[in-house]
Protein backbone atom coordinates (compact mmCIF):
# COMPACT_ATOMS: atom_id res chain seq x y z
CA UNK A 1 0.00 0.00 0.00
CA UNK A 2 1.08 3.55 -1.23
CA UNK A 3 1.98 6.29 1.86
CA UNK A 4 -0.57 8.27 2.43
CA UNK A 5 -0.13 12.07 3.12
CA UNK A 6 -0.65 13.41 6.68
CA UNK A 7 -2.12 16.74 8.16
CA UNK A 8 1.44 18.32 8.92
CA UNK A 9 0.48 19.91 11.88
CA UNK A 10 -2.74 19.17 14.69
CA UNK A 11 -3.12 23.05 14.28
CA UNK A 12 -3.45 22.68 10.47
CA UNK A 13 -5.86 19.97 10.58
CA UNK A 14 -8.13 21.69 13.40
CA UNK A 15 -7.82 24.53 11.08
CA UNK A 16 -8.86 22.87 7.92
CA UNK A 17 -11.49 20.83 9.36
CA UNK A 18 -13.23 24.51 11.27
CA UNK A 19 -12.65 25.91 7.76
CA UNK A 20 -14.68 22.67 6.09
CA UNK A 21 -17.72 23.70 8.29
CA UNK A 22 -17.25 27.52 8.41
CA UNK A 23 -19.19 28.50 5.07
CA UNK A 24 -21.96 30.98 4.23
CA UNK A 25 -24.40 29.43 6.75
CA UNK A 26 -22.75 30.98 9.77
CA UNK A 27 -23.08 34.08 8.76
CA UNK A 28 -25.94 33.84 6.34
CA UNK A 29 -28.20 30.95 7.29
CA UNK A 30 -27.94 31.10 11.10
CA UNK A 31 -29.49 34.78 11.65
CA UNK A 32 -32.20 34.79 9.02
CA UNK A 33 -32.89 31.16 11.16
CA UNK A 34 -32.86 31.93 14.34
CA UNK A 35 -34.96 35.15 13.79
CA UNK A 36 -37.71 33.47 12.16
CA UNK A 37 -37.96 30.56 14.41
CA UNK A 38 -38.47 31.95 17.79
CA UNK A 39 -35.33 33.89 18.51
CA UNK A 40 -33.26 33.16 21.64
CA UNK A 41 -35.73 30.34 22.28
CA UNK A 42 -34.48 28.95 18.95
CA UNK A 43 -31.24 28.34 20.80
CA UNK A 44 -33.20 25.52 22.86
CA UNK A 45 -33.64 23.13 20.13
CA UNK A 46 -30.38 24.61 18.53
CA UNK A 47 -28.44 23.27 21.40
CA UNK A 48 -30.50 20.06 21.90
CA UNK A 49 -29.01 19.25 17.97
CA UNK A 50 -25.78 20.25 18.90
CA UNK A 51 -25.77 17.97 21.96
CA UNK A 52 -27.67 14.65 20.91
CA UNK A 53 -26.90 14.90 17.25
CA UNK A 54 -23.73 16.85 15.90
CA UNK A 55 -20.94 16.58 18.58
CA UNK A 56 -21.95 12.44 18.79
CA UNK A 57 -22.01 12.64 14.84
CA UNK A 58 -18.59 14.67 14.42
CA UNK A 59 -16.67 11.76 16.56
CA UNK A 60 -18.25 9.32 15.19
CA UNK A 61 -16.68 10.48 11.64
CA UNK A 62 -13.86 11.65 13.18
CA UNK A 63 -13.00 8.11 14.43
CA UNK A 64 -14.30 6.34 11.06
CA UNK A 65 -12.29 8.49 8.81
CA UNK A 66 -8.63 7.84 11.02
CA UNK A 67 -9.79 4.27 11.24
CA UNK A 68 -10.08 4.24 7.67
CA UNK A 69 -7.25 5.82 6.39
CA UNK A 70 -5.23 3.53 8.89
CA UNK A 71 -5.92 0.79 6.38
CA UNK A 72 -5.63 2.85 2.86
CA UNK A 73 -9.59 3.72 2.61
CA UNK A 74 -10.14 7.90 3.47
CA UNK A 75 -13.76 7.43 1.81
CA UNK A 76 -17.14 6.08 3.03
CA UNK A 77 -17.35 2.71 0.32
CA UNK A 78 -13.80 1.69 1.86
CA UNK A 79 -14.56 2.38 5.43
CA UNK A 80 -18.06 0.84 5.46
CA UNK A 81 -16.79 -2.31 4.13
CA UNK A 82 -13.67 -2.22 6.96
CA UNK A 83 -17.09 -1.76 9.60
CA UNK A 84 -19.48 -3.80 8.02
CA UNK A 85 -18.83 -7.39 6.15
CA UNK A 86 -21.55 -7.25 4.10
CA UNK A 87 -21.39 -6.76 -0.05
CA UNK A 88 -23.46 -4.53 0.11
CA UNK A 89 -21.27 -2.02 2.85
CA UNK A 90 -19.39 -0.35 0.04
CA UNK A 91 -22.55 0.54 -2.45
CA UNK A 92 -24.05 1.79 0.71
CA UNK A 93 -20.87 4.19 1.06
CA UNK A 94 -21.25 5.78 -2.27
CA UNK A 95 -23.61 8.54 -0.55
CA UNK A 96 -20.44 9.90 1.41
CA UNK A 97 -18.80 10.54 -2.16
CA UNK A 98 -22.03 11.64 -4.05
CA UNK A 99 -23.52 14.33 -0.78
CA UNK A 100 -21.03 16.50 -0.91
CA UNK A 101 -19.56 16.64 -4.38
CA UNK A 102 -22.91 17.01 -5.64
CA UNK A 103 -23.59 20.02 -3.14
CA UNK A 104 -19.86 21.04 -4.58
CA UNK A 105 -21.38 21.19 -7.93
CA UNK A 106 -23.24 24.15 -7.48
CA UNK A 107 -21.57 25.06 -4.20
CA UNK A 108 -19.01 26.45 -6.52
CA UNK A 109 -21.20 28.91 -8.22
CA UNK A 110 -21.99 30.83 -5.28
CA UNK A 111 -18.48 30.34 -4.25
CA UNK A 112 -18.08 32.57 -7.27
CA UNK A 113 -20.47 35.02 -6.02
CA UNK A 114 -18.87 35.94 -3.37
CA UNK A 115 -15.13 36.77 -5.21
CA UNK A 116 -16.98 38.46 -7.95
CA UNK A 117 -18.57 40.65 -5.22
CA UNK A 118 -15.17 41.62 -3.39
CA UNK A 119 -14.19 42.82 -6.69
CA UNK A 120 -17.44 45.30 -7.04
CA UNK A 121 -16.93 46.32 -3.58
CA UNK A 122 -13.37 47.33 -4.09
CA UNK A 123 -14.12 49.16 -7.44
CA UNK A 124 -17.44 50.59 -6.04
CA UNK A 125 -19.42 48.74 -8.89
CA UNK A 126 -22.65 48.94 -6.61
CA UNK A 127 -22.10 52.60 -5.20
CA UNK A 128 -25.01 54.63 -5.66
CA UNK A 129 -27.80 51.49 -5.51
CA UNK A 130 -29.96 52.95 -2.56
CA UNK A 131 -32.55 50.30 -2.94
CA UNK A 132 -33.12 46.65 -1.71
CA UNK A 133 -34.60 46.08 -5.43
CA UNK A 134 -32.02 48.12 -7.36
CA UNK A 135 -29.70 45.55 -5.17
CA UNK A 136 -31.39 42.66 -5.58
CA UNK A 137 -31.75 43.58 -10.00
CA UNK A 138 -27.81 44.06 -9.63
CA UNK A 139 -27.79 40.75 -8.59
CA UNK A 140 -29.72 39.37 -10.97
CA UNK A 141 -28.21 41.27 -13.70
CA UNK A 142 -24.66 40.09 -12.59
CA UNK A 143 -26.41 36.56 -12.56
CA UNK A 144 -27.50 36.85 -15.98
CA UNK A 145 -30.74 34.98 -15.40
CA UNK A 146 -32.92 36.64 -17.41
CA UNK A 147 -30.47 36.22 -20.75
CA UNK A 148 -30.75 33.73 -23.01
CA UNK A 149 -28.12 31.60 -21.79
CA UNK A 150 -29.37 32.27 -18.46
CA UNK A 151 -25.69 33.11 -17.16
CA UNK A 152 -23.86 36.55 -18.15
CA UNK A 153 -20.30 36.54 -19.49
CA UNK A 154 -19.16 38.00 -16.21
CA UNK A 155 -20.28 35.84 -13.86
CA UNK A 156 -18.99 32.90 -16.07
CA UNK A 157 -15.37 34.40 -15.96
CA UNK A 158 -15.52 34.60 -12.27
CA UNK A 159 -16.66 30.92 -12.48
CA UNK A 160 -13.72 30.27 -14.31
CA UNK A 161 -11.46 32.34 -11.88
CA UNK A 162 -12.47 30.57 -8.97
CA UNK A 163 -12.65 26.78 -10.47
CA UNK A 164 -8.90 27.75 -11.50
CA UNK A 165 -8.02 28.91 -7.39
CA UNK A 166 -9.85 25.80 -6.37
CA UNK A 167 -8.11 23.50 -8.85
CA UNK A 168 -4.90 24.81 -7.74
CA UNK A 169 -5.17 24.34 -4.12
CA UNK A 170 -6.24 20.35 -4.96
CA UNK A 171 -3.40 20.08 -7.16
CA UNK A 172 -0.91 21.18 -3.85
CA UNK A 173 -2.66 18.52 -1.86
CA UNK A 174 -3.43 18.05 1.55
CA UNK A 175 -0.38 19.61 3.19
CA UNK A 176 0.45 22.06 0.99
CA UNK A 177 -2.49 22.59 -0.30
CA UNK A 178 -5.92 22.71 1.73
CA UNK A 179 -3.51 23.02 5.01
CA UNK A 180 -1.93 25.83 3.84
CA UNK A 181 -4.94 27.48 3.07
CA UNK A 182 -6.60 26.66 6.17
CA UNK A 183 -3.73 27.85 8.55
CA UNK A 184 -4.23 31.54 7.17
CA UNK A 185 -7.38 31.69 5.82
CA UNK A 186 -9.19 31.07 9.33
CA UNK A 187 -7.46 33.49 11.52
CA UNK A 188 -8.17 36.09 8.87
CA UNK A 189 -11.76 34.63 8.28
CA UNK A 190 -11.86 35.25 12.62
CA UNK A 191 -9.96 38.87 12.55
CA UNK A 192 -12.60 40.53 9.13
CA UNK A 193 -15.25 38.74 11.36
CA UNK A 194 -14.33 40.00 14.71
CA UNK A 195 -14.19 43.69 12.96
CA UNK A 196 -17.43 43.65 11.21
CA UNK A 197 -19.19 42.82 14.20
CA UNK A 198 -17.45 45.44 16.42
CA UNK A 199 -18.47 47.99 13.39
CA UNK A 200 -21.82 46.73 13.87
CA UNK A 201 -22.09 46.78 17.52
CA UNK A 202 -20.69 50.90 17.79
CA UNK A 203 -22.95 51.52 15.13
CA UNK A 204 -25.72 52.36 17.66
CA UNK A 205 -28.56 54.43 15.74
CA UNK A 206 -27.87 55.42 12.14
CA UNK A 207 -31.07 57.68 11.69
CA UNK A 208 -31.23 60.08 14.71
CA UNK A 209 -34.74 60.49 13.98
CA UNK A 210 -35.91 56.68 14.63
CA UNK A 211 -33.59 56.19 17.34
CA UNK A 212 -35.56 52.82 18.39
CA UNK A 213 -33.86 51.43 15.18
CA UNK A 214 -30.88 50.98 16.96
CA UNK A 215 -28.40 47.80 16.79
CA UNK A 216 -29.20 46.58 20.51
CA UNK A 217 -32.64 45.87 19.10
CA UNK A 218 -31.49 44.31 16.26
CA UNK A 219 -29.86 41.86 18.54
CA UNK A 220 -33.27 42.04 20.42
CA UNK A 221 -34.64 40.63 16.72
CA UNK A 222 -32.15 37.50 16.93
CA UNK A 223 -32.54 37.02 20.93
CA UNK A 224 -35.58 37.78 22.53
CA UNK A 225 -37.26 34.05 23.03
CA UNK A 226 -40.80 33.57 21.46
CA UNK A 227 -41.41 30.15 23.60
CA UNK A 228 -44.76 29.36 22.14
CA UNK A 229 -42.60 28.24 19.46
CA UNK A 230 -41.02 25.88 20.73
CA UNK A 231 -44.11 23.88 20.42
CA UNK A 232 -43.60 23.89 17.03
CA UNK A 233 -42.36 21.32 14.87
CA UNK A 234 -40.71 22.89 12.30
CA UNK A 235 -38.58 25.08 14.66
CA UNK A 236 -36.63 21.49 15.76
CA UNK A 237 -36.62 20.57 12.39
CA UNK A 238 -35.09 24.11 10.97
CA UNK A 239 -32.90 24.01 14.48
CA UNK A 240 -31.32 20.35 13.38
CA UNK A 241 -31.46 21.39 9.96
CA UNK A 242 -28.94 24.30 10.36
CA UNK A 243 -26.57 22.11 12.46
CA UNK A 244 -26.52 20.11 10.07
CA UNK A 245 -25.66 22.27 7.65
CA UNK A 246 -23.21 24.56 9.59
CA UNK A 247 -21.43 21.65 10.91
CA UNK A 248 -20.86 19.15 7.32
CA UNK A 249 -21.73 16.70 9.29
CA UNK A 250 -23.51 13.41 7.60
CA UNK A 251 -21.88 13.86 4.42
CA UNK A 252 -19.11 12.23 4.40
CA UNK A 253 -16.20 14.95 4.36
CA UNK A 254 -15.16 15.06 7.58
CA UNK A 255 -14.24 10.83 7.54
CA UNK A 256 -11.45 12.13 4.41
CA UNK A 257 -9.77 14.85 5.97
CA UNK A 258 -9.85 12.97 9.33
CA UNK A 259 -8.38 9.77 7.52
CA UNK A 260 -5.41 11.48 6.92
CA UNK A 261 -3.93 11.84 10.77
CA UNK A 262 -1.97 9.67 12.14
CA UNK A 263 -3.33 6.46 13.89
CA UNK A 264 -2.89 7.39 17.75
CA UNK A 265 -3.81 11.28 16.75
CA UNK A 266 -6.00 12.46 19.46
CA UNK A 267 -10.18 12.87 18.09
CA UNK A 268 -11.87 13.80 21.16
CA UNK A 269 -10.53 17.27 21.36
CA UNK A 270 -9.88 17.74 17.70
CA UNK A 271 -13.28 16.76 17.17
CA UNK A 272 -14.99 18.92 19.92
CA UNK A 273 -12.60 21.94 18.84
CA UNK A 274 -14.05 22.39 15.39
CA UNK A 275 -16.98 21.94 16.51
CA UNK A 276 -16.67 24.95 19.06
CA UNK A 277 -15.03 27.16 16.67
CA UNK A 278 -17.64 26.66 14.02
CA UNK A 279 -20.08 27.70 17.11
CA UNK A 280 -18.53 30.44 18.42
CA UNK A 281 -18.14 32.00 14.73
CA UNK A 282 -21.73 30.88 13.99
CA UNK A 283 -23.73 32.38 17.30
CA UNK A 284 -20.97 34.85 18.61
CA UNK A 285 -20.43 36.55 15.45
CA UNK A 286 -22.45 35.43 12.49
CA UNK A 287 -25.64 36.55 14.54
CA UNK A 288 -24.17 39.89 15.26
CA UNK A 289 -23.28 41.28 11.68
CA UNK A 290 -26.13 40.80 9.48
CA UNK A 291 -29.45 40.61 10.97
CA UNK A 292 -28.97 43.45 13.79
CA UNK A 293 -27.24 46.15 11.26
CA UNK A 294 -30.00 45.34 8.39
CA UNK A 295 -32.53 46.00 12.07
CA UNK A 296 -30.85 49.28 11.98
CA UNK A 297 -31.48 50.37 8.70
CA UNK A 298 -34.63 49.17 7.55
CA UNK A 299 -36.18 48.76 11.35
CA UNK A 300 -38.65 45.63 12.15
CA UNK A 301 -40.46 45.63 9.39
CA UNK A 302 -37.71 45.52 6.81
CA UNK A 303 -35.88 43.21 8.54
CA UNK A 304 -38.71 40.39 8.68
CA UNK A 305 -39.13 40.75 5.11
CA UNK A 306 -35.19 40.54 4.62
CA UNK A 307 -35.38 37.20 6.46
CA UNK A 308 -38.42 35.92 4.77
CA UNK A 309 -36.44 36.88 1.19
CA UNK A 310 -33.93 34.07 2.15
CA UNK A 311 -30.04 33.86 3.56
CA UNK A 312 -28.77 34.33 -0.29
CA UNK A 313 -30.62 37.93 -0.47
CA UNK A 314 -29.58 38.85 2.99
CA UNK A 315 -25.98 38.60 2.05
CA UNK A 316 -25.92 39.68 -1.69
CA UNK A 317 -28.69 42.38 -1.54
CA UNK A 318 -29.24 43.95 1.87
CA UNK A 319 -25.52 43.64 3.20
CA UNK A 320 -23.62 45.65 0.40
CA UNK A 321 -26.46 47.72 0.58
CA UNK A 322 -25.94 48.60 4.31
CA UNK A 323 -22.64 48.72 4.43
CA UNK A 324 -23.07 51.72 2.02
CA UNK A 325 -24.61 53.66 4.15
CA UNK A 326 -22.04 53.12 6.64
CA UNK A 327 -18.50 55.09 7.30
CA UNK A 328 -15.38 53.05 5.44
CA UNK A 329 -18.37 51.49 3.20
CA UNK A 330 -15.06 50.61 0.38
CA UNK A 331 -13.21 48.65 3.32
CA UNK A 332 -16.19 46.93 5.18
CA UNK A 333 -17.72 45.84 1.88
CA UNK A 334 -14.44 44.44 1.04
CA UNK A 335 -13.92 42.61 3.81
CA UNK A 336 -17.64 41.27 3.99
CA UNK A 337 -16.99 39.53 0.72
CA UNK A 338 -13.65 38.77 1.31
CA UNK A 339 -14.83 37.05 4.58
CA UNK A 340 -17.58 35.07 2.52
CA UNK A 341 -15.03 34.08 0.00
CA UNK A 342 -12.70 32.86 2.26
CA UNK A 343 -15.45 30.47 3.89
CA UNK A 344 -16.83 29.65 1.07
CA UNK A 345 -13.00 27.95 -0.42
CA UNK A 346 -12.63 26.46 2.83
CA UNK A 347 -15.98 24.64 2.03
CA UNK A 348 -15.89 24.03 -1.22
CA UNK A 349 -12.45 22.28 -0.85
CA UNK A 350 -13.74 20.10 1.99
CA UNK A 351 -16.61 19.26 -0.50
CA UNK A 352 -14.24 18.33 -3.36
CA UNK A 353 -11.91 16.05 -2.02
CA UNK A 354 -13.65 13.20 -0.89
CA UNK A 355 -13.77 12.17 -5.29
CA UNK A 356 -10.12 13.12 -4.69
CA UNK A 357 -9.47 10.31 -2.05
CA UNK A 358 -12.20 8.23 -3.41
CA UNK A 359 -10.00 7.97 -7.16
CA UNK A 360 -6.44 7.79 -5.32
CA UNK A 361 -7.60 5.13 -2.37
CA UNK A 362 -9.60 2.57 -4.17
CA UNK A 363 -8.70 3.19 -8.25
CA UNK A 364 -4.96 3.58 -7.32
CA UNK A 365 -4.92 7.15 -9.25
CA UNK A 366 -2.15 9.38 -9.08
CA UNK A 367 -3.34 12.37 -7.18
CA UNK A 368 -2.78 14.66 -10.37
CA UNK A 369 -5.21 12.03 -12.61
CA UNK A 370 -7.18 11.95 -9.30
CA UNK A 371 -7.18 16.13 -9.43
CA UNK A 372 -7.65 16.76 -12.81
CA UNK A 373 -10.72 14.24 -13.30
CA UNK A 374 -12.27 15.45 -10.04
CA UNK A 375 -12.07 19.40 -11.30
CA UNK A 376 -13.07 18.24 -15.06
CA UNK A 377 -16.26 16.92 -13.75
CA UNK A 378 -16.69 19.93 -11.38
CA UNK A 379 -16.50 22.09 -14.02
CA UNK A 380 -18.68 20.50 -16.49
CA UNK A 381 -21.41 19.21 -13.73
CA UNK A 382 -21.76 22.95 -12.27
CA UNK A 383 -23.27 23.91 -15.39
CA UNK A 384 -27.05 22.36 -14.96
CA UNK A 385 -26.94 24.69 -11.51
CA UNK A 386 -25.37 27.53 -13.59
CA UNK A 387 -27.45 27.59 -16.61
CA UNK A 388 -30.58 26.61 -14.95
CA UNK A 389 -30.23 28.44 -11.68
CA UNK A 390 -33.32 30.86 -12.98
CA UNK A 391 -35.34 27.04 -12.82
CA UNK A 392 -33.64 26.13 -9.60
CA UNK A 393 -31.68 23.40 -10.71
CA UNK A 394 -29.46 24.70 -7.75
CA UNK A 395 -32.06 24.51 -5.45
CA UNK A 396 -33.11 20.84 -6.67
CA UNK A 397 -29.51 19.86 -6.05
CA UNK A 398 -29.44 21.12 -2.63
CA UNK A 399 -32.41 19.60 -1.63
CA UNK A 400 -31.71 16.25 -2.55
CA UNK A 401 -28.27 15.92 -1.96
CA UNK A 402 -27.51 18.47 1.29
CA UNK A 403 -30.75 17.66 2.79
CA UNK A 404 -32.23 14.75 2.37
CA UNK A 405 -29.21 12.72 1.50
CA UNK A 406 -27.64 14.36 4.67
CA UNK A 407 -30.48 12.92 7.31
CA UNK A 408 -30.27 9.56 5.58
CA UNK A 409 -26.90 9.34 5.18
CA UNK A 410 -26.34 9.78 8.73
CA UNK A 411 -28.98 7.64 10.00
CA UNK A 412 -27.05 4.74 7.73
CA UNK A 413 -23.71 5.07 9.20
CA UNK A 414 -23.91 6.06 12.72
CA UNK A 415 -26.20 2.42 12.56
CA UNK A 416 -23.13 0.88 10.74
CA UNK A 417 -20.54 2.51 12.95
CA UNK A 418 -22.30 2.42 16.56
CA UNK A 419 -24.84 -0.22 15.59
CA UNK A 420 -23.27 -3.21 13.27
CA UNK A 421 -19.71 -2.58 14.61
CA UNK A 422 -20.70 -2.86 18.17
CA UNK A 423 -20.99 0.49 20.40
CA UNK A 424 -18.11 -0.98 22.88
CA UNK A 425 -15.66 -1.30 19.50
CA UNK A 426 -16.49 2.16 18.11
CA UNK A 427 -15.92 4.13 21.56
CA UNK A 428 -13.03 2.24 22.04
CA UNK A 429 -11.30 3.64 18.46
CA UNK A 430 -12.84 7.28 19.46
CA UNK A 431 -10.65 6.78 22.45
CA UNK A 432 -7.34 5.58 20.82
CA UNK A 433 -5.24 8.04 21.62
CA UNK A 434 -7.28 10.62 23.27
CA UNK A 435 -6.24 13.18 25.44
CA UNK A 436 -9.28 13.18 27.50
CA UNK A 437 -12.13 10.67 27.21
CA UNK A 438 -15.70 11.65 26.75
CA UNK A 439 -18.33 11.32 29.27
CA UNK A 440 -19.70 7.59 29.42
CA UNK A 441 -23.22 9.15 29.22
CA UNK A 442 -22.56 9.83 25.44
CA UNK A 443 -22.61 6.69 24.90
CA UNK A 444 -25.59 6.18 25.98
CA UNK A 445 -26.53 9.00 23.44
CA UNK A 446 -24.91 7.30 20.58
CA UNK A 447 -26.70 4.05 21.06
CA UNK A 448 -30.08 5.39 21.16
CA UNK A 449 -30.39 9.16 21.17
CA UNK A 450 -28.73 10.43 17.87
CA UNK A 451 -30.29 7.50 15.52
CA UNK A 452 -33.89 7.58 17.39
CA UNK A 453 -33.38 11.63 16.82
CA UNK A 454 -32.09 11.17 13.03
CA UNK A 455 -34.92 8.73 12.14
CA UNK A 456 -37.69 11.43 13.76
CA UNK A 457 -35.85 13.53 11.76
CA UNK A 458 -35.66 12.00 8.17
CA UNK A 459 -39.36 11.07 8.78
CA UNK A 460 -41.09 14.01 9.87
CA UNK A 461 -38.73 15.53 6.71
CA UNK A 462 -39.85 13.19 4.21
CA UNK A 463 -43.21 13.60 4.85
CA UNK A 464 -43.17 17.65 5.15
CA UNK A 465 -41.13 17.90 2.24
CA UNK A 466 -40.62 14.70 0.54
CA UNK A 467 -43.73 14.99 -1.40
CA UNK A 468 -44.03 18.57 -2.66
CA UNK A 469 -40.61 18.56 -3.80
CA UNK A 470 -41.11 14.94 -5.21
CA UNK A 471 -44.33 16.46 -7.53
CA UNK A 472 -42.47 19.87 -7.91
CA UNK A 473 -45.61 21.70 -6.46
CA UNK A 474 -45.84 24.73 -6.71
CA UNK A 475 -42.82 24.67 -9.25
CA UNK A 476 -43.90 26.51 -12.74
CA UNK A 477 -44.12 24.07 -15.45
CA UNK A 478 -41.66 25.35 -17.85
CA UNK A 479 -39.23 25.07 -15.02
CA UNK A 480 -39.33 21.25 -14.74
CA UNK A 481 -36.56 20.64 -17.18
CA UNK A 482 -33.95 21.95 -15.44
CA UNK A 483 -35.10 20.15 -12.29
CA UNK A 484 -35.60 16.89 -13.95
CA UNK A 485 -31.85 17.42 -15.40
CA UNK A 486 -30.97 18.26 -11.96
CA UNK A 487 -31.87 15.21 -10.86
CA UNK A 488 -30.47 13.32 -13.33
CA UNK A 489 -27.24 14.60 -13.03
CA UNK A 490 -27.25 13.55 -8.92
CA UNK A 491 -28.70 9.75 -10.41
CA UNK A 492 -25.71 9.45 -13.21
CA UNK A 493 -23.32 10.69 -10.63
CA UNK A 494 -24.47 7.81 -8.35
CA UNK A 495 -24.29 5.44 -11.21
CA UNK A 496 -20.70 6.35 -12.41
CA UNK A 497 -19.87 5.74 -8.21
CA UNK A 498 -21.68 2.73 -8.15
CA UNK A 499 -19.66 0.96 -11.37
CA UNK A 500 -16.66 2.49 -10.15
CA UNK A 501 -16.76 0.78 -6.35
CA UNK A 502 -17.63 -2.33 -8.52
CA UNK A 503 -14.25 -2.04 -10.65
CA UNK A 504 -11.97 -0.75 -7.41
CA UNK A 505 -9.37 -3.19 -7.09
CA UNK A 506 -8.75 -1.73 -3.59
CA UNK A 507 -12.22 -2.65 -2.61
CA UNK A 508 -12.15 -6.19 -4.35
CA UNK A 509 -9.22 -7.15 -2.78
CA UNK A 510 -10.16 -6.06 0.69
CA UNK A 511 -13.42 -8.69 -0.01
CA UNK A 512 -10.83 -10.95 -0.96
CA UNK A 513 -8.56 -11.07 2.06
CA UNK A 514 -10.89 -10.52 4.80
CA UNK A 515 -10.08 -12.27 7.56
CA UNK B 1 -33.57 43.94 23.51
CA UNK B 2 -35.57 41.92 26.29
CA UNK B 3 -33.51 41.09 29.67
CA UNK B 4 -34.87 37.36 28.61
CA UNK B 5 -33.23 38.66 24.69
CA UNK B 6 -30.08 39.50 27.49
CA UNK B 7 -30.17 36.43 29.73
CA UNK B 8 -30.53 34.25 26.43
CA UNK B 9 -27.51 35.66 24.51
CA UNK B 10 -25.54 35.91 27.78
CA UNK B 11 -25.80 32.66 28.59
CA UNK B 12 -25.28 31.03 24.79
CA UNK B 13 -22.02 33.33 24.13
CA UNK B 14 -21.29 32.54 27.51
CA UNK B 15 -21.18 28.78 26.89
CA UNK B 16 -20.13 28.74 23.72
CA UNK B 17 -17.05 30.99 24.42
CA UNK B 18 -16.11 28.91 27.55
CA UNK B 19 -15.89 26.03 25.82
CA UNK B 20 -13.95 26.81 22.82
CA UNK B 21 -11.70 28.54 25.31
CA UNK B 22 -11.21 25.39 27.06
CA UNK B 23 -10.46 23.74 23.79
CA UNK B 24 -7.59 25.78 22.40
CA UNK B 25 -6.14 25.74 26.08
CA UNK B 26 -6.43 22.15 25.56
CA UNK B 27 -4.84 22.10 22.09
CA UNK B 28 -1.63 24.79 23.03
CA UNK B 29 -1.10 22.14 26.21
CA UNK B 30 2.38 20.78 26.06
CA UNK B 31 1.48 17.00 26.62
CA UNK B 32 -1.16 17.83 23.33
CA UNK B 33 1.79 18.27 21.27
CA UNK B 34 2.18 14.33 20.87
CA UNK B 35 -0.37 11.90 21.02
CA UNK B 36 -0.83 9.70 23.97
CA UNK B 37 -1.42 5.93 23.63
CA UNK B 38 -4.76 4.30 24.63
CA UNK B 39 -2.88 3.15 28.07
CA UNK B 40 -1.84 6.78 28.88
CA UNK B 41 -5.49 8.04 28.14
CA UNK B 42 -6.38 9.72 31.44
CA UNK B 43 -9.86 8.19 33.25
CA UNK B 44 -12.28 10.66 34.48
CA UNK B 45 -15.11 8.24 35.17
Amino acid sequence: MSERAKWGTRIGLILAMAGNATGLGNYLRFPVQAAQNGGGAFMIPYFCALIFLAMPLMWCEWAMGRMGGAQGHGTTPGIFQILWRHPLAKYVGIFGVLLPVAVGFYYIYVQSWTLAYTYFAVTGKYAGITSQAGMSSFLSQFQGVHSSLGVSGLAYAFFLITMAINSYILYAGVQKGVERVANWGMPVLIVLSVLLAFRVLTLGAPDPAVPEHNVWNGMGFIWNPDFSRLGDAKVWLAAAGQIFFTLSVGFGMIQVYASYMKEKDDIVVSGLSTTMINEWGEVVLGGTIAIPVAYAFFGPQGTVAVAQSGAFNLGFATMPLVLQYMPWSLLLGTAWFFLLFIAGTLSQLALTFPLITFLEDELKWPHKKAVAATCGLVFLAAHIPILGLKAGALDEIDFWAGTFGVALFAFVEIVIFIWIFSPEKAWNEMHKGAQVRIPRFFLWVLKYVTPLYLLVLFVVWSIQQGPSVLTMAGIAPEHFLWRWVARGLIVVFAGGLIWAVHKSPALREKKAGKP
Amino acid sequence: MTAMGWVFMIVSWGTLSFLTGWCIVQILRPTSRQSMGPDEVPHTN
